[in-house]
């Protein structure tokens, strides 16, 4: 490293298991943005080494905040781009736009919808597919717990079950 | 994660991947994250070309190499040093005291220089075999 200076040195003492961390969560937040796991790696370590930077002293929380803080940002501006682009198409173009420019994104809804089809699919926990089910019918908290005699405790329990189950379709590449 | 908005589903179930990853350590967070399909190794390989220049990662993998052998050297032994009778661990025994008193290299300070049992002897014997004061038929190395 030619780079010298304290904050630079702090990268070496970063352990293995946080930089597989750092390494994987780049991965994760990837995901839905027009960004690759390298580019996020890449911003954090430019916001870190930046002299400027305000962030704090702790490089793990700082990398692992900008590896997040830049593809959330990525995320809202896709969107937004998504949005004025499309309209922008429409009103512009004399030929018949490319469909896939004037799709638009799955709302949450019907993404929640496809998500939670996937994992009641993949799952065999039959209070988490109870819930999914009642997810599905848009029941709210209170008559969830009402329909199934849970106590609130007990219906995070199973909500934390239900997104386990859901992580595991990260590997199938439905996330 | 704070935030100004409802998080979608998906989100959350991304938000619960970032915890789980966050929260594990050493073999846990290994297999968490095979789980999820990310080879630990590929993911520490992808971390130092983004973070490391290729000198730096140099040293980091003969860090991780010397370390990797330190603790093979750990590994029970399967000397046939320990095999030997009684009459020839305590030939070796001599020998070795013999040689540290010469050079005055090291100091034996185990058990006050006593050996009082087999299993001390082969306590010491083992030890001087992880030193390398010794090779596994008994041999003084220089």
């Amino acid at each position: 490293m030619t780079d010298q200076s304290p904050k630079a040195a702090a990268l070496l003492t970063l352990t293995a298991d946080q930089r597989k961390k750092l390494a994987a969560l780049a991965r994760v937040k990837a995901r839905g943005t027009t960004l690759e796991a390298d580019d996020l790696l890449q911003g954090a370590k430019a916001r870190w080494l930046n002299p400027d930077s305000t962030a704090g002293n702790d490089a793990f929380e700082v990398l692992s905040g900008a590896v997040n803080s830049i593809a959330s940002n990525d995320r809202r501006r896709s969107a937004t781009v998504r949005r004025v682009e499309g309209k922008r198409l429409v009103a512009a173009s004399v030929d018949t736009p490319d469909p896939i420019e004037l799709a638009q994104d799955l709302g949450p809804t019907q993404d929640d919808a496809y998500l939670r089809e996937q994992i009641y699919r993949i799952c065999d926990d039959e209070e988490v597919k109870t819930l999914l089910l009642l997810l599905d019918d848009n029941a709210t908290r209170a008559e969830i717990l009402a329909e199934t005699g849970w106590d609130v405790t007990n219906y995070e329990t199973v909500r934390k079950r239900m997104k386990k189950w859901g992580a595991s379709l990260y590997k199938e590449g439905k996330l | 994660m704070e935030t100004d908005r409802e998080l979608t589903f998906r989100e959350e179930l991304l938000e619960e991947i970032q915890q789980e990853i966050l929260s594990l350590e050493g073999p846990a967070l290994d297999e968490y994250l095979l789980a999820l399909g990310m080879d630990p190794n590929d993911l520490l390989e992808s971390f130092d070309a983004v973070f490391q220049d290729p000198e730096i990662a140099a040293k980091r993998r003969q860090f991780a190499a010397a370390r990797r052998r330190s603790r093979e050297s750990q590994a029970p032994l399967s000397a046939s040093v320990l095999s030997f009778d009684p009459a020839k661990k305590r030939e070796i025994h001599s020998a070795v005291t013999k040689k540290v008193d010469a050079t005055g290299d090291m100091t034996i300070a185990a058990r006050n220089r006593r050996i009082e049992s087999d299993d001390d002897l082969d306590s010491f014997l083992e030890a001087c075999l992880r030193l390398g004061l010794i090779d596994e038929s008994g041999k003084l190395k220089e």
